[in-house]
């Protein structure tokens, strides 16, 4: 649905986006994930038509976004970074403006709009003026003109950037639903955000790719926190004997012992460590799940993209 | 074709949601009302219809960069030029239909501004054919004026410096004769030729001039298409 191939955009001197290839098939959904100024939205417009790469290509849908940009963009639903309302107009009224330019026949035009004001849940402010609403709601509106075209690849950039806690789980399920019949690219600069969406997670770094991953490398393996009171070189020297665990970081924390251990593969090693926990006779205060923040991730891919040089 | 209308639609209503039109007819009206009251009837009485119009035409051109400054101006700041630039619309429909939108709205003070010459119809004894060359004149030079700040609008991303950037523009074709009479020769020459006063003087005698109206019609087409340049050059 999407490939592209060596897309490179310079702003002057100043490189952008270099050399940027990837593929997501349909019904995929695909997190661009790097931190702010990596090129995310630099790689979104060149794909959406907005501007011209300087070099390379790309197909969305199967059309070449050069030659044949409006066949491109007919299919295509995109919600930018900023927002793009018109702030003096009605919510159905501005929708109805965007089915007018995406060219959807006057006679489908009110039902798509009825549909994307339902996809979006914002069917109660449809009446209101958009520079009245709330930031979430105005997302929804932005997210709306970006279904109603009901279109074969939508591409949202920060598409939960600014909404709170149950908006965002709301969004993401939404994400969630319109994947399997369309193919979604979404950007983020948060690993979670991504990575409870996506299925394939491209991380890009100054321009670059830095790693295409499905979503559990990228993540890597789950690391176990234990909290248990007394000296963390004796609690250290007790779960050393643990054969499924393979590191074991240590700290101190007030009375406490704070252990980061990491086991081996997948296997999760929370029981042996409960069970060695018991047996040497310490006491336990915590233990949780840590997955790797993205600045780990992050320092982890460009090392490596370092060390290949 | 119907993107065009579309576009032109959205720009026309925009006008009259914002304050902007209310107080742009109303400015122009009060100032065409007051002038044309104190100079032509209360100190001479004698109301010719070329004072009229020539004053409406003088008076549009200091209103029309406010007409005009947000047109593309707004659009970038906005960030919604991201959505018609991703839209199935070419540059040049999205340039049209802005053109159109404000154009319209030219269309409806130039239609309110019909009241004075039918006053005089009413009290007097105009001229009619002088009256209606005229009249097309200031419809002709309303249509370049917008094309002009439209172009200005698509320069910067701030309404003010796109104001003032057509401010310049409209006054530096305007006279552009005086400017011209310094610099010598064909090229001084030339640039006259590029006055938009000077081709408004036939049209206020009531002589109607192919010259002229293609004149203006050139200039018209000529800053509409700069500014699809502008705009592509800048995707580039």
């Amino acid at each position: 649905m999407i490939k592209v191939s060596k897309l490179t955009k310079y702003y002057g001197p100043t490189r952008a986006v270099e050399d940027v290839t990837f593929e997501a098939e349909k019904g995929e959904i695909i997190g661009l994930l790097g931190p702010n100024g990596a090129g995310k939205t630099t790689i979104m417009r060149m794909l959406t038509g907005y501007f011209a790469p300087t070099s390379g290509t790309a197909k969305v849908a199967g059309f070449d976004i050069i030659e044949e940009p409006m066949e491109v963009k007919k299919r295509l639903g995109y919600l930018p970074e900023i927002l793009p309302l018109y702030y003096e107009m009605v919510v159905s009224d501005y929708l109805e403006f965007v089915a007018e330019i995406k060219g959807i026949p006057f006679k489908e035009r009110r039902a798509k709009v009825a549909k994307a004001l339902d996809l979006a849940r914002i069917e109660d402010v449809k009446h209101r003026i958009i520079g009245r609403l709330s930031r979430g709601y105005k997302q929804r509106v932005g997210l709306s003109q970006a279904l109603l075209s009901d279109p074969e690849v939508l591409i949202l950039d920060e598409p939960t950037i600014g909404l709170d806690p149950k908006q965002i789980i709301e969004i993401r399920e939404l994400i969630k639903s319109l994947g399997g019949s369309r193919t979604v690219l979404l950007s983020s600069h948060i690993l979670p955000e991504v990575s409870m969406t996506c299925e394939k997670i491209i991380i890009i770094n100054k321009g670059r790719v830095a790693a295409i991953s499905d979503k559990a490398t990228i993540e890597g393996k789950d690391r176990v926190l234990l909290k248990v009171k007394g000296d963390p070189e004796k609690a250290a020297a007790a779960l050393s004997k643990v054969k499924s665990i393979v590191s074991i970081e240590q700290a101190k924390e007030g009375p406490y012992a704070v252990l980061t251990l990491e086991g081996e593969g997948k296997a999760d090693i929370r029981e042996d460590i409960f069970k060695a926990v018991v047996e040497s006779g310490l006491v336990l205060v915590e233990m949780k799940l840590a997955s790797h923040s993205l600045e780990e991730v992050f320092l982890k891919y460009t090392a490596k993209e370092e060390d290949a040089r | 074709m119907n993107a065009i209308w579309s576009i032109s639609k959205r720009e026309l209503r925009n006008y009259f949601v914002s304050p902007i039109a209310y107080i742009i007819l109303a400015v122009f009206f009060i100032i065409c009302g007051l002038f044309g009251y104190i100079v032509y009837v209360a100190k001479a009485p004698y109301a010719q219809v070329i004072y009229i119009v020539s004053l409406m035409t003088n008076i549009f051109m200091f209103l029309s960069p406010m007409l005009t400054m947000r047109l593309l101006s707004e659009e970038k700041k906005q960030g919604t030029m991201e959505l018609l630039y991703t839209s199935p619309l070419t540059i040049t429909e999205i340039v049209l239909g802005k053109y159109l939108g404000a154009v319209l709205f030219f269309g409806v003070l130039f239609l309110i501004s019909l009241e004075f010459p039918i006053f005089l119809l009413l009290y007097g004894k105009p001229d009619i054919p002088v009256m209606l060359v005229s009249l097309l004149g200031f419809a002709l030079v309303g249509c370049t004026l917008i094309s002009m700040g439209m172009f200005a609008s698509s320069l910067a991303e701030s309404q003010v410096v796109s104001a003032i950037i057509g401010f310049a523009l409209v006054i530096v074709f305007w006279v552009m004769e005086f400017f011209s009479s310094a610099v010598s020769g064909s090229v001084g020459n030339w640039l006259a030729t590029l006055s938009l006063s000077k081709h408004l003087e036939s049209f206020s005698k009531g002589v109607l001039d192919g010259g002229d109206v293609f004149f203006f019609a050139a200039m018209s087409f000529m800053f509409v298409f700069l500014t699809i340049r502008r705009l592509d050059w800048k995707r580039w």
